[in-house]
């Protein structure tokens, strides 16, 4: 029961989203047929994730600070995977319990370089999407196990 | 106390004026008071002037006017259009001018308030002057001196200069720092704190926590934990045996939750027919009989509306044998669409 009924602008995002991660993980399944080794679920589980977050930031759309963060990253993501994934783990280890706002501008994409009430603007919108995705993710997954 | 000399200076000008002019005069002092808004003295001689020609505007301004008993009884001896409502007012007024011993304080203070945004708008005009403001009660009373100078010689052509257009409004309250650095300050913290408002209304277990640093914990915590709920249902995605992928992509079970979706598919049922398949054969719905009541069926058709409105816009030509060209939609969307619509409804039937 996360979700609120909104106006047609996030119904629609919704929608778009729907439509985008299904198109991404049909294409995923065409090129991939099924295999069981452990390898490829891993680069498989990597590419859903990166086709979800990309799908979610393209229904965005380009007028949020996050989702033109995301849509870079992932472009460019051959440069700065090694750099991520150490930031990453390190990030994940060393957080304690201090409201720094500059854990929160390493978790919002694009963050970096936003004043805080900026930060805080596209944190609600990035909690409102992040939502949307993961009960999507979640409709989905239900519907593919049973 | 300046303030209220302020207000005493300017009471026999405003008298006089209604005394000596007659009444098409005041309509036009009126009329140029009206084109210049926001200026620091229309508040206090707008109401007045108003009142003596639009009576029922009076209960309105009551509170700020000192001296609106007297007013009314000199507009009551110049119009003879007065109505039962005024002569009310004049009661009301009355009793009003009684309070107004203990309501001094207040539009004193709204007096200062508007001298000191006065006073800011002047500083971020010019920066050079901000040095002036550092002792504050000395430049406050300096400026009330100008302003009760400035304002019997020339009222109207004062208004209009004190236009503020492209500043942000800001306004200072009673004791509180005035200079530019501090006003931007206070805007800011004033920009967060109400973001935070927003963010705490939408991160859950947010609103018992007092203190911003908890609350950004909070906050932080819960975007983390969503960023792993979705690497967690990316990775069961992936571990799923993709042949259960072949979704018949009934896009709208997706987007609504799964307690909804047998419910919310039973009730479109009608409006996706109606609106989209003349050509699909008509069948007879099971389900819904139990559940679909006319309420039920409106939020529904308004949660699914942008689905709907795709549908009923595009004609559903495509035939019933077209279940494998789902494995080659490239980026055609129209196609896609309809295509979902489609095996929505078939998807929905058994």
């Amino acid at each position: 029961m996360t979700t609120l009924i909104m106006p047609s602008n996030h119904n629609s995002i919704k929608t778009r989203f729907t439509y985008r991660f299904a198109r991404s993980l049909k294409k995923l399944n065409k090129n991939r047929p099924a295999s069981q080794s452990m390898k490829e679920t891993y680069r498989r589980y990597h590419m859903i994730r990166v086709a979800s977050y990309a799908s979610m930031a393209s229904a965005v759309g380009p007028k949020r600070a996050w989702s033109r963060a995301v849509l870079w990253k992932i472009r460019n993501r051959t440069l700065h995977r090694t750099l991520m994934k150490k930031s990453r783990i390190h990030a994940l280890r060393t957080r304690k319990v201090s409201g720094n706002p500059n854990d929160l501008r390493k978790l919002v994409p694009g963050g970096e370089g936003m004043d805080f009430s900026r930060l805080l603007n596209e944190t609600a919108h990035y909690i409102k999407c992040l939502r949307t995705q993961v009960q999507i993710m979640k409709n989905i997954v239900d519907h593919c196990s049973n | 106390m300046a303030a209220f000399s302020l207000y005493n200076q300017h009471h026999p000008y405003l008298v006089d004026s209604v005394v000596l002019h007659p009444k098409s005069s005041i309509i036009k002092i009126c009329e140029e008071l009206k084109n210049a808004n926001n200026t620091c003295f229309s508040q206090f001689s707008r109401p007045e002037f108003r009142q003596d020609i639009v009576p029922i505007n009076l209960g309105v301004h009551q509170n700020r006017c000192l001296d609106q008993s007297t007013k009314v009884s000199l507009s009551n001896n110049e119009s003879n259009s007065l109505t039962s409502i005024k002569n009310k007012n004049s009661m009301e007024s009355s009793s009003v001018s009684d309070k107004y011993e203990s309501s001094e304080q207040v539009s004193q203070q709204k007096v200062t308030s508007v001298v000191e945004k006065k006073r800011k708008r002047r500083i971020m005009k010019s920066p050079s002057n901000s040095a002036q403001s550092k002792d504050m009660r000395e430049v406050k009373g300096k400026k009330q001196k100008k302003c009760a100078d400035k304002k019997l010689p020339g009222e109207e052509k004062k208004l209009p200069e004190e236009d503020p257009k492209g500043y942000i409004h800001v306004r200072a309250r009673r004791g509180q720092a005035t200079d530019s650095h501090s006003l931007a300050e206070r805007v800011r913290r004033e920009k967060i704190s109400e973001r935070m408002k927003a963010l705490q209304a939408l991160v859950p277990g947010c609103d018992k926590v007092t203190g911003k640093a908890l609350m950004l914990d909070e906050i932080i915590n819960y975007v983390q934990s969503l960023q792993n709920q979705v690497e967690f249902l990316s990775m069961k995605l992936a571990s799923v045996n993709p042949m259960f992928y072949d979704f018949g992509l009934d896009l709208d079970a997706f987007m609504v939750r799964p307690d909804q979706s047998l419910n919310s598919l039973a009730s479109q049922l009608p409006t996706v027919q109606q609106c989209s398949s003349p050509t699909q054969p008509p069948v007879i719905p099971e389900r819904n009989t139990s559940s679909l009541t006319a309420a039920n069926c409106y939020s529904l058709l308004e949660s699914s509306s942008p689905l709907l409105f795709q549908q009923a816009h595009m004609p559903n030509t495509l035939p019933q044998g077209n279940g494998q060209l789902l494995w080659d939609v490239d980026d055609q969307r129209q196609k896609f669409i309809n295509e979902t619509g489609f095996s929505n409804n078939l998807c929905s039937f058994h």
